[in-house]
């Protein structure tokens, strides 16, 4: 289900920017501007939020409703939907007017004609989320190990995200930007201080992710 | 009853999905809104920013404006005619400036 309720949110996604960009008559207005700073913005705490989900889920003792088969269940869902906001996001880049990038622009890590370093580490995220997500529904081919490092490149996929949208943001001089990216950095960096400092993770628990 | 083996009554918590996924959306339509509505709120700099841009625009009218009411023929502006100019140029395209806009 998580695949196709992403699938269809994904499609809304694309039909409304869609409608924007073609009701956009040329290159007036900034809808496709909008959408794709909104997109951004959701895609990175929907990620903000599987990844501190995916860490309390791995700790020792942590209370009932987080941990088990529905937290699991939620964090892989809550992944999926970022990828579909991420792509959203870049192909809210494509339509706009006044942006000029190409699939290559978007899909190649610093190949952007702006602000190249900045945009390809978000390029590097989309890559790393998708190495992710797909090595959890190849989990039982791949073996605990191999699925648990592949697991530990969200921690510098949800990094490179935070750098990308503090840098490459449109919106990080806001007050509601700055809030919001110090929030999730800093609920981040509690939780993995608390993970490396604390008790030994429930291991068990996060082969089940 | 034994359980459908296949099709949604096959998928375990799909109410806390559907919750999950619809959160999003609402979160992802007052986000695209607030940004949309915020266009207003331009900070000064990118004002600042963006009239300097238009000056070159701006520059031939204040030109005209003082050629016509002088008697000078050299057609360049003084500084005093450029700064009494009635009409200074205003970021009206301050949302869609290029420089206002990032990635």
């Amino acid at each position: 289900m998580s695949w196709r309720v992403a699938i269809i949110a994904f499609c809304g996604l694309l039909i409304a920017v869609l409608t924007v960009r073609i009701a956009q008559h040329g290159s007036d207005g900034t809808g496709t501007w909008d959408f794709t700073r909104a997109t951004g913005f959701v895609g990175y705490i929907l990620l903000w939020l599987s990844v501190s989900g995916g860490m309390v889920t791995g700790f020792r003792g942590v209370p009932a409703p987080f941990k088990g088969g529905r937290w699991v269940e939620l964090h892989r869902m809550i992944s999926i939907l970022s990828l579909a906001f991420v792509g959203a996001h870049m192909v809210g880049l494509l339509l706009d007017p006044w942006v000029s990038f190409s699939p290559v622009d978007i899909l190649v890590p610093f190949w952007s004609p702006y602000r190249a370093f900045w945009v390809g580490l978000g390029t590097i995220s989309f890559w790393l989320l998708i190495v992710v997500l797909v090595s959890t529904f190849l989990f039982s081919r791949l073996g605990w190990k191999r699925w648990r490092l592949l697991h530990m490149l969200s921690y510098p996929a949800f990094l490179m995200a935070f750098v990308h949208g503090v840098m490459a943001g449109t919106d990080s001089g806001s007050t509601l930007a700055v809030a919001l990216y110090a929030t999730t950095a800093a609920t981040v960096a509690a939780l993995s201080v608390f993970r490396l400092a604390g008790p030994a993770p429930a291991l068990r628990l996060s082969s089940e992710a | 009853m034994a359980p459908p083996s296949r099709g949604l009554g096959r998928e375990r918590h799909t109410g806390v999905k559907a919750i999950a996924a619809a959160l999003a959306i609402f979160g992802f339509v007052i986000t695209w809104l607030g940004i949309a509505n915020s266009h207003g709120d331009t900070s000064e700099a990118t004002i600042v920013e963006t009239s300097l841009l238009e000056l070159p625009s701006a520059t031939p009218t204040a030109t005209a404006t003082a050629t016509a009411g002088s008697t000078s023929s050299a057609g360049v502006a003084s500084p005093t005619a450029t700064a009494a100019s009635p009409q200074p140029a205003t970021p009206t395209t301050v949302p869609r400036s290029r420089i206002s806009r990032g990635s």
